[in-house]
């Protein structure tokens, strides 16, 4: 008899813990929707392939394995990001001789738009432009600006969707150098 | 004053015991055959009472009635999903529904299917079906598994049906009842005569659906089951549809949109009601193209999968998805051309692309124009001009025109044409324009389809097992003084069950002649 309660009490305990978990999916699951598959630290990063917009050649991200690289996501219209850019373009030089890349995929249409923003900023690192939202649909970009650090070995150092806190850059950029 | 012996209420001095218990006494319970359901028993642990909780049919009932409120509460104004797309959804309820609009959006009404306390809802209703159906069929089918067939006298006795008997021959009686198709067993000089007992299952059965259905609600939370996404997709641009791991790709050939005529006679009324050309079909010609492996960015790895058609109510099937015609933006613009007279009165065109425009310009008249800046969607911020977004629906252009002698810096717009100089030599105009349409496309994969069909099944056949058949049972015991007892007994329609045993009891008197 009191293995029969036992086994019914633990019959019970299956069923809600089933039931419980179910809803906690659910709940989950809800709370999320809508939103597009973000990435995360320790993920590879996905591959991509551009074209720079000065120099025209290509730029594939799984070429450059062995040096840091940071993505960051753009468009000339987006006021946040435009806040980046000089704190970005100061960072570049000296990090490149420590074999960390920069790389800013802007979302523009024109390239002649992209041209006229690195004029007016100034900036030497290569601008890539997006090939219909392909890379930002890769990266889970739905909102900019955002900006991945990419290890050496090609995974996620860190991922940051909005804007960056531009005080934690170089910390940000000492953990991706190889 | 003395107490009842069942309830232990005080009653009344006339009565031997109050009404109701001696109701219950006389009658048992024979839901389950008699047997306490487990659940109803003394409470325990905090796991019991859960239990006890969704065992309830009354609270099942709460739930069951909370949840169809809910449900038509979602459905006075259109959801989310259904308003107009690129409407902003606090705007469109507010102007639409007024104040009633707002509060159905501000409470999120307007999303009800998806909230958390709608699925909470849906999740505890399943909790009370599975629960209660566990916590019933267990002990019933127990009960009616390893039924005797010899019963206690007073068993019988509490059975609605009861009949006195003289019977000489039960086998006589036997055959009449196994004429009705009950199957009969015999325990010593006892029989038990039962049939349909496969309907005592039709809500189990019923229930098994239900909870397929639920599942199914659940599954479409999974994207693997249910994935639904809106793509802008313009004129000969190829773009790819969001979570698909970049497999999916789809190309707007030709976006085609036809409209009723304004100079009808027939529409001119309405379309002036209107106040904006109202569409008579819009179609999209459309390439899929499918890849494995793809690297992001690049275009050259795309296989051509179909090339299609997708019209309103004509969706396209491919790639396990479904592609719907849902949407569109007409007249975003391509290119814009601008006139410029030189010195002698000689005037030439410029036309620059809004995609990818160059950035210097020979006209004919000997002029040469170089684009300096260009905004796609120009607004003026204060007193600096930005562009709001990257799409050509206003586009401007800071032009420097020159003769090899004056430069002339303009900005030039569709609506106007400001000169930095103030002066405007070449007499720069817009004079022309191109445009392209956007068509909005829907994406969308169902797989939970055939589990909420498996469901509806389910639940029919239980529902049909149920209600059109009964569980019919009748004892026949030999009593001691040689006379037989009948006791019968149906989980619905007495009546009818009554009278075909009454019947077979008169075929059997008659000596099995009709």
């Amino acid at each position: 008899m009191n293995s029969l309660k036992k086994r019914r009490f633990l019959i019970r305990l299956f069923v809600l813990t089933v039931l419980a978990c179910v809803l906690l999916t659910a709940g989950w699951k809800l709370l999320n929707e809508g939103k597009t598959h973000k990435l995360e630290a320790g993920e590879k990063a996905p591959d991509f392939v551009l074209e720079d917009i000065q120099s025209g050649e290509e730029f594939k991200l799984s070429e450059l394995k062995g040096k840091g690289v940071l993505v960051n996501f753009w468009a000339t219209y987006c006021e946040p990001c435009k806040q980046e850019m000089p704190v970005f373009e100061e960072a570049a030089p000296t990090y490149e001789k420590q074999n960390v890349i920069f790389a800013a995929i802007s979302a523009d249409q024109s390239s002649l738009v992209i041209n006229r923003f690195r004029d007016h900023y100034d900036l030497s690192f290569p601008l890539l432009k997006d090939n219909g939202n392909q890379v930002m649909e890769a990266y889970g970009v739905d909102a900019l600006p955002a900006t991945f650090f990419i290890r050496a070995d090609g995974t996620l150092s860190r991922t940051v969707y909005g804007p960056l806190q531009t005080e934690k850059l170089e910390k940000y950029l000492d953990e991706i150098v190889p | 004053m003395r107490q009842c012996p069942v309830c232990k209420k005080e009653k009344q001095q006339s009565e031997e015991c109050c009404s109701q218990c001696e109701e219950q006494q006389r009658n048992w319970d024979m839901r389950y055959d008699g047997a306490i359901r487990k659940s109803q028993q003394q409470k325990k642990t905090i796991i019991d009472t859960i239990w006890r909780f969704f065992s309830s049919v009354r609270n099942g009932m709460y739930i069951l009635i909370v949840t169809l409120l809910a449900t038509a509460l979602g459905t006075i104004l259109p959801q989310r999903a259904y308003i107009p797309p690129g409407t902003i959804p606090e705007e469109f309820y507010a102007s639409q529904y007024g104040l009633f609009g707002r509060l159905y959006h501000y409470f999120r009404f307007d999303m009800l299917y998806s909230s958390w306390w709608y699925m909470t809802l849906l999740g505890l209703l399943g909790a009370s079906i599975l629960i209660s159906s566990i916590d019933r069929f267990f002990p019933l089918y127990r009960a009616l598994k390893k039924q005797p067939i010899k019963r206690h006298v007073s068993f019988l006795r509490h059975q609605k049906y009861i009949r006195e008997l003289d019977v000489q021959a039960p086998a006589l009686l036997v055959k009449e009842m196994t004429d009705k198709r009950y199957r009969v067993r015999q325990d010593g000089e006892d029989f038990l005569a039962e049939k349909n007992r496969f309907a005592r299952w039709g809500p189990y059965v019923n229930h098994i659906g239900l909870l397929f259905i639920l599942t199914a609600a659940f599954l479409r939370l999974f994207p693997f089951f249910y994935q639904d996404s809106f793509l802008w997709i313009r004129d000969e641009e190829i773009a790819v549809v969001p979570n698909t791991n970049q497999s999916l790709f789809i190309k707007n050939e030709r976006f085609l949109v036809d409209t009723y005529n304004a100079d009808d006679p027939k529409f001119r009324e309405a379309i002036k009601l209107e106040g904006r050309t109202i569409p008579k079909s819009f179609t999209t010609d459309i390439s899929i193209f499918q890849t494995e492996k793809h690297v992001a960015g690049d275009m050259a790895d795309l296989d051509l999968l179909l090339q299609t058609q997708v019209g309103v109510n004509h969706p396209v099937k491919a790639a396990g998805y479904t592609i719907y015609q849902s949407g569109y933006q007409l007249n975003e613009l391509s290119s814009l051309t601008f006139r410029a007279i030189n010195e002698a009165g000689q005037a030439a065109d410029i036309t620059i692309d809004t995609k990818n425009p160059d950035t210097e310009y020979q006209l004919e008249n000997g002029l040469r124009a170089v684009l300096v800046d260009y905004y796609p969607d120009y607004q003026l911020d204060g007193d600096k001009v930005i562009t709001v977004s990257k799409f050509p629906r206003n586009p401007a252009f800071v032009l420097e025109i020159t003769d090899g002698e004056h430069t002339e810096s303009v900005f030039a717009a569709l609506d106007e044409v400001v000169s930095e100089t103030g002066s405007n030599r070449y007499n720069i105009s817009a004079v022309d324009f191109e445009t392209h349409h956007v068509t909005g496309l829907s994406v969308k994969r169902d797989r939970t389809l055939p589990v909420f069909l498996l469901g509806g099944i389910i639940f029919m056949i239980g529902l049909i097992q149920g209600l059109y058949w009964q569980h019919r049972r009748l004892w026949l015991h030999k009593q001691q003084d040689g006379t037989y007892l009948l006791a019968g007994h149906t989980n619905k329609h007495t009546s009818s069950f009554e009278k075909e045993a009454d019947r077979m009891l008169d075929n059997y008197r008659k000596g099995g002649e009709y």
